[in-house]
């Protein structure tokens, strides 16, 4: 009896184990499965489909569950052919957009099937990454209660103490024979008035008004019109640091102003539009993030339809950080193309840095953007003072000069036109 | 009474000094980051001229819609332009497979064309123009771009990638395709063909 137990025991140990195993590997092969299936929709297919709405393609996972693989691996592999053999369902699928859809007469029947298998799973879901951010967020207002309380719990104990020591210099000076007069007795008003009429008290008075008012004024004076750290909040969260950091995009990419004209310009919405018509950062309900809704909302953009609505447009109103006063000109062309050079050597900016830290300061790290620079005249002029303008890879300009120079030393005629008179910013600005 | 009265003072003064070291103390930190704090003579620094960027009086110019960045009035070009004549469909790019490009090319600008790629082009394309950009590779919505060279890569459009002619490739970056934008309020004519042909380097490979 006890024999055929153990012997059972093991029966269904081995048997246990060999399911399980069996699980594994099976659910093994389907995830690699569909991550060979996730790959290839994302080299072959996401540049026109996405899983859960329309894109310039139809949206894959409803398709995928509605249409059979029959039709879905010859539609795949050339749809085009399919169409022109008259199959009626494929015709009935070209009418979607009137752009074609790309031919992949290389795939494999198991690549298209990998490829649907993974389409109508969809992508796999992270739970995990969302706890662990609420969880930090807790922690870090958590703390910053803990520091109010311990602040609110000194200035009690603070209280507490002065009130302490009254009482024991109320009990030393009655134990030394000294009448104690209450303070509330005397009303306030004549507190006061006795207590000006102390003179170390009014000549205390008037150092203190002096150094509060000094101090003010001696700030007031060097911070009217300087704007360093100024950080207003724009209407919509852009983060340079997300953007110019963390994807690199480079800072020509947006501003291309600042390397043609004087204006770095804020760019046009299309420019946002060429990243985010697909990067939509979908929450896991299928919400675009808000703050690229923005974008959309302004252009009056239907994500879902991706149609624009002219009526809808409205502007977005950044904050402007940097604002020169009006009667300042400075051209960024100038300094960035002309002068980047020079700029580089002065500040010290690194070669894979762009030259624009050397005002802007450290733009992929900000968050949100502020300003760094003064901006003030002795700013610039420190700057013109000591930088090296002789490097001669922008010497465009320079050589110019130097051709006038000639002509003026052997006596001949120059023109302003010779030296840049004609360009429209010399009087229009 | 005399006692407490100098008590009363030396305690008063403590006070007093503390409270004014602490304001001295606070001063700079009052400092509100999103003000851009005192200022004088304001009006100087608003130009009289439109203010780029910024907003416009909707009821100065009501047609301004509020806005400064505007587009030319219809059928005007600003000095310079060069308009693009080849329509946005199916037709203007199987002609625009007949269009030159104008620009000589010299090292000067192959490395001009490879400085607006590498800005432009290369997050998604690739620096190689393999179609894995850095931004493809964060995988984060953009993604399946085709690479510019190898036997396998074909166009949505038709057509090898590495055999598409340059009037070709200048259409699209005029017009943008499916999921590429439009770059040509980034991009000037000839800064397009220096791109162009540096993309026809590319297509060598």
């Amino acid at each position: 009896m006890r024999n055929i137990s153990l012997i059972f025991k093991r029966v269904w140990k081995s048997a246990f184990v060999f399911a399980s195993l069996s699980f594994l590997i099976f659910t093994g092969a389907q995830a690699q499965d569909l991550a060979e299936g996730r790959t290839l929709f994302k080299d072959k297919c996401a540049a026109c489909h996405a899983l859960d709405h329309d894109a310039t393609g139809p949206a894959l996972t409803p398709k995928m569950k509605e249409l059979d693989e029959a039709f879905l691996i010859p539609w795949i592999k050339n749809n085009i052919a399919l169409i022109a053999s008259g199959n009626k369902q494929a015709i009935e699928a070209s009418k979607f957009s009137p752009s074609e859809m790309k031919t992949f007469p290389t795939l494999t029947d198991a690549q298209i099937k990998s490829i649907i298998e993974y389409a109508k799973v969809g992508e796999p879901k992270d739970t995990k990454k969302e706890t662990t951010e609420t969880k930090e967020e807790g922690v870090s207002s958590l703390s910053l209660a803990g520091v109010i309380a311990i602040i609110v719990v000194a200035i009690i104990v603070l209280v507490l103490l002065g009130r302490a020591v009254k009482v024991l210099e109320r009990l030393i000076m009655e134990k030394q024979g000294i009448t104690v007069v209450e303070d509330e007795d005397v009303p306030l008003t004549v507190g006061v008035r006795r207590l000006f009429k102390n003179k170390k008290f009014v000549a205390f008075f008037v150092l203190c008004l002096i150094i509060v008012l000094g101090s003010f004024g001696w700030m007031g004076m060097w911070e009217t019109g300087v704007h360093t750290g100024y950080q207003p909040t724009q209407p919509i969260k852009f983060s340079h640091e997300l953007h110019a950091g963390i994807n690199q995009i480079d800072c020509q990419y947006c501003h291309v102003g600042a390397f043609k004209s004087k204006n770095s310009t804020i760019p046009s919405l299309n420019v946002c539009m060429n990243c985010h018509k697909s990067v939509q950062a979908r929450k896991e309900d299928g919400q675009i993030s808000p703050e690229i809704q923005k974008i959309y909302n302004a252009l009056g953009y239907d994500a879902e339809k991706q149609t624009y609505d002219k009526t809808k447009e409205k502007p977005i109103e950044w904050v402007r950080v940097h604002n020169l006063p009006d009667f300042a000109y400075f051209n960024h062309s100038q300094h960035v193309v002309v002068g980047e050079q020079a700029i580089r050597k002065e500040k010290g900016i690194k070669a894979e840095d762009p030259v624009c830290f050397a005002c802007h300061g450290p733009v992929n790290t900000m968050e949100e953007i502020y300003q760094y620079s003064p901006l003030t005249m002795k700013w610039c002029i420190n700057c013109h003072r000591d930088a090296d303008i002789s490097g001669k890879k922008n010497d465009a300009f320079y050589a110019n000069i130097i051709k006038a120079h000639e002509k003026i030393k052997k006596g001949e005629k120059i023109t302003p036109a010779m030296l840049g008179g004609l360009e429209c910013g010399k009087c229009h600005y | 009474m005399k006692g407490s009265i100098s008590a009363m003072n030396k305690k008063t003064i403590v006070y007093a000094a503390v409270v004014m070291l602490v304001t001295v103390a606070l001063l700079p930190a009052c400092r509100d980051k999103k003000s851009t704090g005192l200022e004088y003579a304001r009006n100087m620094y608003d130009p009289i001229a439109y203010n780029q960027d910024q907003p416009t009086d909707k009821k100065a110019i009501p047609s301004f819609n509020g806005q400064t960045a505007q587009t030319p009035p219809p059928n005007t070009d600003p000095i310079g332009f060069d308009r693009y004549e080849l329509p946005n469909t199916k037709e203007g790019y199987e002609a625009s497979a007949t269009v030159v490009n104008p620009t000589t090319l010299t090292k000067e600008t192959l490395l001009e064309g490879q400085h607006l790629y590498k800005v432009f082009c290369s997050p998604c394309h690739g620096v190689k123009g393999d179609g894995k950009g850095h931004i493809v590779e964060l995988d984060k919505g953009i993604s399946g771009v085709p690479a510019y060279f190898g036997a396998e890569s074909t166009s949505s459009r038709g057509g090898l990638m590495k055999d598409m002619p340059a009037g070709k490739i200048y259409h699209t970056i005029v017009y943008g395709l499916n999921a590429m934008g439009s770059y040509a309020s980034q991009l000037t004519p000839t800064e397009r063909w220096k791109v162009v042909a540096y993309v026809q380097q590319l297509q060598k490979q």
